[in-house]
C-alpha cells in the first residue's frame, strides 16, 4: 500500500451507482429493433420504388406527348412539300428541296426501286416496311452527328417516295421540360415526407428518451412509479405495466427490509439477555478453562449484537424510505466529535492513538442524525478494527474544496491498507478482505456506502496516513443543496 | 468504583424477557441492590407507585403496558423515582422521546452489564445528592470536602487541579473533552484556553502516576482517564 499514488489512489466511482452484479444486460442476439429504422424501410422504401415507377411512365407520357403536335405538323409539312413536288416539274426536285431546307426541314426524293433521285445524300433510303401501303410513316434516325425525325411519304407521282427529316431538338426539350413538372414536386414530396417524418419521430420518441433519463437519474432502488402522462398514447400501457412491476418491486423491497428490521429488533433483547447472562457467568465461574469458554461466549454473543445492529443499520438506510426524507441541517463538526468520543475508550484499550482535526468550528450538512452515526461508527469501527496496536487512527474534517461541494470528512490510518484491486469490492455487502482474521462483518463499508448514497455524499478510498494505510473520505454535497433522493421529478 | 451505602439501595428491573430479566435481576443482587422485578408494565407501575424504590430499570417493549406509558403516568403521579430506559430502538427520536417523558437515562439493548451497572451506579449517586467518594486506581477523591488521597494519603492539588480531577473522575474511562474541562473551570470566572488546559492535565498526570492513575491524551479531543498506567 505505501507509496500508491493519489491520483490513482482512490478515484473509485461510488459504488451505490455502479449496477448490481445480479442484474445481468445481455446484449441481444439478433439486430436491435429500431422503431425509426422500421418506419424508414416500410414508408420510404415503397415510395422510392413509386417514385422510379413514376419517373418511368412520366418519361414515356412526356415523350409521346410532346411527339405527337410535332408529328401532326412534320407530316402537313410533308405533305405540302410532296405537293409542291408532285406539282413541278422532274428537274425542279432539287431546287424545291433547297427551299424547303431553308425552314428546316431536310428532305430527298426515292425512287420506289431505292435510287435517290434528287435531294439531300445524308437522308437514308426509305424502309420497305414504310413502303408497304400508303400512309405516312414516321420514325427516329441518326444522321451524321444529330438525331432526326424522318417522315417516309409516297409522293402522287407514282413511284417517288419522299424522305423528310426534322432535328428533334425542339421536341426533346419539350418532353424534357413536361418530365421536369412531374420530377420535380414528386422529390419535394418525398424530401417533405422525409422532414415531415424525422421532426415527428423525433418529437414521438422524445417523450420516451426523458422516461429513460429519469429512470437512468434516479438512485438505485428508487420503486417510485414513471409518470404515465408523459408517454406517447401507444406506449402508456407499457409504462402502466412497468409501474406495476415497480410498485411490486417496491412493495416487495419494502417487506424485505421491513423483515430484515424487525428480525434484527427481535433479536436484540434474546441477544441482550444472552450476554448478560455470559458476563455473570463470567464473573462468577472460578479461573480456568470454564472462564475460556464463557470469554469466548461473551464474545460471540457481542459480535451477533453488533451484527444485529449493523443489519438494523442497513434497513433503516435502504434508499427506497427516502422519498420524503429532506434532511435537516446538522452539524458534522458535532457528530464526528461525539462519535470519536465514543470510540476513543476502544481505541485507547487497543493501543490506537485516535486523534481529531477540524479545520472549522461548524460544518454544516444536511441530512438525518441515526444514519450519519451509523455512517460515523461504521467509519471508525472499521479503522479501529484493522489498524493494529501502536497505530494511528484519525478523524480529519473540512469543507468545500476545489468541486465547491460541502463538508467532507475523513477517517485515515496507518494500518495494512487495503490493496487498489479490492477498492471496488470493499463497499459491497459481507465482502471481507482475503486472510483477514479480525472478526467482522463485512457490512460496515456497506453500510457507510448507503448512508453516503441517501446524503449525495461521495465516498473514496485514498492513502491513508503519510501515504500508507488507507483514509475513507465521505464528501457531502453542499448543505443548501436539497437532498436528491427526497426529490419528487 | 467502590461504593459504600448504609443500607442497601431498592432497585426495580422491569423486563418481560425471562433470560434479560434474570441476569440483570442476579447482576443487580450481586453488586449489593436489594432487588424485584416485574414482567409486565401494570405490574411495574403498581409496585412503583406504591414508592420505596431508589431506581428502575424499564424495557420499553412490555405488555399490558408500554414503558413509555408507564414512564408518562409514573411523571404524571409526580414520582421522582430514577428511571434507566432499556429498548431495541436506538434512534435519536426515541432517546430524545423517551428523555422528554422524564427518563434519566437509555440503554440500547444489547448493552454490557458493566455499562448498565455503572449507569445505575450514577444515578443512585445522584439520588444520594453525589456519592462522596470517588475511587480510580488507589486514589480516591471525597467530593464532600474536596480532597485527594493516594493510598489513604492526602494529595496536595490546587483547586483548578481539583476541578480537572473530579470532572474526569465522573467520567473515568471515558473520553472528556477539552470543553468539558474548560467548562468545569469556568466558575472561577476567567478565560480558559485549550493551553492552559494541558498545563493542568500535565501537572496533574505527573501527581497521579504514583496512584496507577493514567490520563490518556485524545489528539483534537480531550482526555480519558483510567486506572491503567500511561502509555508513553
Amino acid at each position: 500500500m505505501s507509496g500508491m499514488p493519489r491520483s490513482n489512489g482512490g478515484c473509485t466511482p461510488f459504488p451505490g451507482r455502479v449496477p448490481e452484479g445480479d442484474v445481468v444486460t445481455t446484449p441481444p442476439a439478433h439486430a436491435p429493433l429500431s422503431l425509426r429504422a422500421h418506419l424508414i424501410n416500410w414508408v420510404f422504401t415503397p415510395l422510392y420504388l413509386l417514385f422510379l415507377f413514376s419517373l418511368a411512365a412520366g418519361y414515356i407520357a412526356a415523350v409521346g406527348l410532346s411527339n405527337r403536335p410535332y408529328d401532326l405538323l412534320l407530316i402537313e409539312r410533308g405533305r405540302q412539300l410532296a405537293a409542291r413536288l408532285d406539282a413541278g416539274r422532274p428537274h425542279e426536285l432539287a431546287r424545291v428541296l433547297v427551299q424547303a431546307r431553308e425552314t428546316g426541314l431536310r428532305g430527298a426524293v426515292f425512287s420506289v426501286r431505292g435510287t435517290r433521285l434528287a435531294g439531300d445524300p445524308a437522308l437514308p433510303m426509305p424502309r420497305a416496311i414504310d413502303l408497304a401501303d400508303g400512309a405516312p410513316h414516321l420514325h427516329d434516325v441518326r444522321v451524321g452527328q444529330s438525331r432526326v425525325r424522318l417522315l417516309t411519304l409516297k409522293m402522287r407521282t407514282p413511284g417517288h417516295v419522299l424522305q423528310v427529316a426534322e432535328p428533334t431538338d425542339e421536341r426533346q426539350s419539350l418532353s424534357r421540360r413536361i418530365l421536369g413538372y412531374i420530377v420535380l414536386p414528386q422529390v419535394l414530396i418525398i424530401l417533405v415526407v422525409g422532414l415531415a417524418m424525422w421532426v415527428g419521430l423525433r418529437r414521438g420518441l422524445a417523450p420516451l428518451e426523458r422516461l429513460r433519463r429519469q429512470l437512468a437519474g434516479r438512485p438505485r432502488e428508487d420503486p417510485r412509479p414513471l409518470d404515465e402522462g408523459a408517454a406517447p398514447a401507444e406506449v402508456r400501457p407499457f409504462i402502466h405495466e412497468i409501474n406495476q412491476l415497480l410498485q411490486r418491486l417496491g412493495q416487495s423491497l419494502e417487506s424485505q427490509r421491513r423483515f430484515v428490521a424487525d428480525a434484527a429488533h427481535q433479536l436484540r433483547t434474546p441477544f441482550a439477555g444472552l450476554r448478560a447472562q455470559a458476563e455473570l457467568a463470567r464473573r462468577e465461574a472460578p479461573a480456568g478453562p470454564l472462564q475460556v469458554s464463557l470469554d469466548r461466549i461473551c464474545q460471540g454473543a457481542t459480535r451477533c449484537s453488533r451484527l444485529v445492529n449493523q443489519l438494523l443499520a442497513l434497513a433503516r438506510n435502504e434508499p427506497q424510505r427516502l422519498a420524503t426524507d429532506q434532511g435537516t441541517v446538522l452539524d458534522l463538526h458535532r457528530l464526528a466529535r461525539q462519535a470519536a468520543l465514543r470510540w476513543a475508550p476502544e481505541a485507547l484499550a487497543q493501543g490506537i492513538d485516535l486523534g481529531f482535526e477540524a479545520q472549522a468550528r461548524q460544518l454544516p450538512v444536511r441530512g438525518n442524525e441515526d444514519a450519519l452515526d451509523d455512517l460515523l461508527d461504521n467509519l471508525l469501527d472499521n479503522a479501529v478494527r484493522y489498524t493494529p496496536a501502536g497505530g494511528h487512527v484519525t478523524v480529519v474534517l473540512g469543507y468545500g474544496g476545489d468541486d465547491g461541494g460541502g463538508a467532507w470528512l475523513r477517517v485515515e490510518d496507518d494500518g495494512p491498507g487495503i490493496p487498489q484491486a479490492m477498492h471496488d469490492k470493499v463497499f459491497e455487502r459481507f465482502w471481507r478482505m482475503p486472510g483477514n482474521r479480525q472478526p467482522g462483518s463485512g457490512l460496515g463499508l456497506a453500510i457507510v456506502a448507503e448512508v453516503a448514497l441517501r446524503h449525495d455524499a461521495l465516498v473514496r478510498l485514498e492513502p491513508g496516513i503519510q501515504g500508507r494505510g488507507v483514509a475513507l473520505v465521505v464528501r457531502f454535497p453542499h448543505h443548501a443543496m436539497p437532498m436528491r433522493a427526497g426529490l419528487q421529478n | 468504583m467502590r461504593l459504600r451505602y448504609p443500607s442497601p439501595m431498592r432497585l426495580l428491573i422491569v423486563e418481560d424477557d425471562e433470560v434479560l430479566a434474570d441476569s440483570l435481576v442476579r447482576a443487580m443482587r450481586a453488586a449489593g441492590y436489594a432487588t424485584d422485578h416485574a414482567g409486565d408494565g401494570e405490574l411495574a407501575l403498581a409496585l412503583l407507585r406504591d414508592g420505596g424504590f431508589d431506581l428502575a430499570i424499564l424495557d420499553l417493549g412490555l405488555p399490558r403496558l408500554d414503558g413509555l406509558e408507564v414512564l408518562r403516568r409514573l411523571r404524571g403521579l409526580r414520582l421522582p423515582t430514577p428511571v434507566i430506559l432499556l429498548t431495541a430502538r436506538d434512534r435519536v427520536e426515541d432517546r430524545v422521546r423517551g428523555l422528554d417523558l422524564g427518563a434519566d437515562d437509555y440503554l440500547t439493548k444489547p448493552f454490557s452489564l458493566a455499562e448498565l451497572e455503572a449507569r445505575a451506579r450514577a444515578l443512585l449517586r445522584r439520588g444520594q445528592g453525589g456519592q462522596p467518594l470517588l475511587c480510580c486506581g488507589d486514589l480516591s477523591y471525597d467530593t464532600t470536602v474536596r480532597q485527594a488521597f493516594v493510598s489513604g494519603q492526602p494529595l496536595e492539588l490546587s483547586s483548578r487541579e481539583l476541578s480537572v480531577l473530579e470532572t474526569m473522575l465522573l467520567r473515568q474511562g471515558k473520553a472528556v473533552s477539552k470543553e468539558a474541562l474548560i467548562e468545569s473551570l469556568c466558575t472561577y470566572g476567567e478565560e480558559m484556553t485549550p493551553n492552559a488546559i494541558e498545563v493542568y492535565v500535565h501537572r496533574l498526570r505527573r501527581k497521579l502516576e504514583p496512584a496507577g492513575v493514567g490520563i490518556r491524551t485524545l489528539r483534537g479531543l480531550g482526555y480519558l482517564m483510567d486506572n491503567a498506567p500511561d502509555a508513553p
